[in-house]
C-alpha cells in the first residue's frame, strides 16, 4: 500500500516523509527504497504523535509548506496542488480537507454518525463549527507549523486538538472539499467507536491534569 | 474474634513491610509515616470499634463500619484517579523520547 501512495504523491511534492509508528511489517523499508525519508517510532505512539514528529522534522529541515497525507490510500494525490494553491493565494497558514463540502463519499451510516458527533464535539470545545474534523489531509505553512502544536500526543485526540489550537491562536485557515475513497483497507484502519471514547477520556484527563 | 485476629495479624505484617521498605529506601520517610499512621489507626478501630461508632454518630451515619467503607471508597477513587494521570504523564514522556529518537535518526536511501 505504502508504495502506491508514495508513487502517487511524489509528482506533486519535493520531499516525502513517512512516519513509521511502530509498524511491524516492511513499510519503513519499502518507503525508504522508494526514496522517502522515514522517521521510525520504536513503539506505537498514535497518529497525533506521528503527525507532530513529521511536522517537527519538516520544520527543522526548513520546509515552507507541509502537506499531511494518510498512507492508507484514501486521499487523492492530485488534490495536493489545490490545497497548496489556497495556502499561497489566500495567504492562510492552515488548509484542511473536508469530506462534507464536496460530493458525498460512499460512507457507512454509522461512520457518518460518529463523524457528526466528532464535529459537534469539536464545535463545543472550540466554539466554531467545522464542516469536517479528523481528516488527515491538511496543509501547513511554516508559520502554521510554528503555531499549531499537538500536545496531547498519545492516541487520537489530535483531530480536535489541532482545530482548537487553530481557533485559539487565530491561525488563518480555509476548508476545501476533498475526495475520500473508502476502500476495505482504509475502513479497517479508520476510527472505531471505541476510539471516540478514548478521545473523550484523553481530553477529560488532560483537563484535570493541572488539578493533581 | 476470629475476624479481628486475622485482620490484626495482617496489619502487623503490613506495618513490618512498611518499615522494611522504608529502611531499604524504596519509600520516603513521609510516605512511611503516612502508611504507618493509617494502619495504626485501622488497628485502633479494630480494638475499640466504639471510637468509630461515636465518630459515625457525629457525622450522622448509622454504623461505624459504614464510615470506614465510605472513606475507603473515597480514598481508593482518588488513588485510582492519581494513578491514571500519572500513567498518562509517563505515556507522554515515552512519546517524547520516541519522537526525539525518530527525528534524530531519519532513515534515508544511501
Amino acid at each position: 500500500m505504502i508504495r502506491e501512495v508514495i508513487s502517487a504523491v511524489s509528482p506533486f511534492v519535493s520531499d516525502i516523509i513517512v512516519i513509521d509508528d511502530g509498524c511491524s511489517d516492511h513499510t519503513a523499508l519499502y518507503a525508504r527504497d522508494m526514496g522517502a525519508i522515514v522517521l521510525s517510532h520504536v513503539i506505537n505512539c498514535g497518529q497525533g504523535a506521528a503527525l507532530q514528529t513529521g511536522l517537527d522534522y519538516a520544520y527543522l529541515q526548513g520546509a515552507d509548506i507541509v502537506v499531511t497525507f494518510d498512507a492508507d490510500g484514501q486521499f487523492e494525490a492530485s488534490e495536493i496542488p489545490s490545497l497548496i494553491d489556497i495556502l499561497i493565494k489566500e495567504n492562510v497558514d492552515f488548509v484542511k480537507g473536508s469530506r462534507f463540502l464536496g460530493k458525498k463519499a460512499n460512507m457507512e451510516k454509522y461512520r457518518f454518525f460518529c463523524l457528526q458527533c466528532a464535529i459537534l464535539f469539536t464545535q463545543l470545545i472550540t466554539g466554531k463549527r467545522f464542516s469536517d474534523v479528523h481528516v488527515g489531509f491538511m496543509a501547513f505553512s511554516r508559520r502554521g507549523i510554528q503555531q499549531i502544536r499537538i500536545e496531547q500526543q498519545p492516541r487520537m485526540a489530535h483531530g480536535s486538538e489541532i482545530l482548537s489550537q487553530v481557533v485559539k491562536k487565530k491561525v488563518p485557515f480555509r476548508e476545501i472539499p476533498i475526495t475520500v475513497k473508502y476502500t476495505s483497507y482504509s475502513r479497517a484502519k479508520g476510527q472505531k467507536f471505541t476510539d471516540y471514547l478514548k478521545i473523550l477520556r484523553d481530553l477529560f484527563l488532560g483537563s484535570f491534569k493541572s488539578l493533581l | 474474634m476470629i475476624f479481628q485476629s486475622i485482620v490484626g495479624i495482617a496489619i502487623f505484617l503490613i506495618l513490618g513491610q512498611t518499615i522494611l521498605q522504608w529502611r531499604r529506601k524504596t519509600i520516603s520517610l513521609l510516605q512511611a509515616s503516612i502508611w504507618l499512621f493509617f494502619w495504626i489507626l485501622v488497628f485502633l478501630f479494630l480494638l475499640y470499634p466504639d471510637i468509630l461508632n461515636r465518630f459515625a454518630d457525629l457525622l450522622g451515619i448509622g454504623r461505624g463500619v459504614d464510615v470506614l467503607i465510605y472513606l475507603s471508597i473515597l480514598v481508593l477513587f482518588l488513588l485510582v484517579f492519581k494513578i491514571c494521570i500519572k500513567l498518562r504523564q509517563i505515556e507522554q514522556n515515552i512519546t517524547k523520547i520516541v519522537r526525539d529518537r525518530a527525528i534524530q535518526h531519519p532513515i534515508k536511501k544511501e
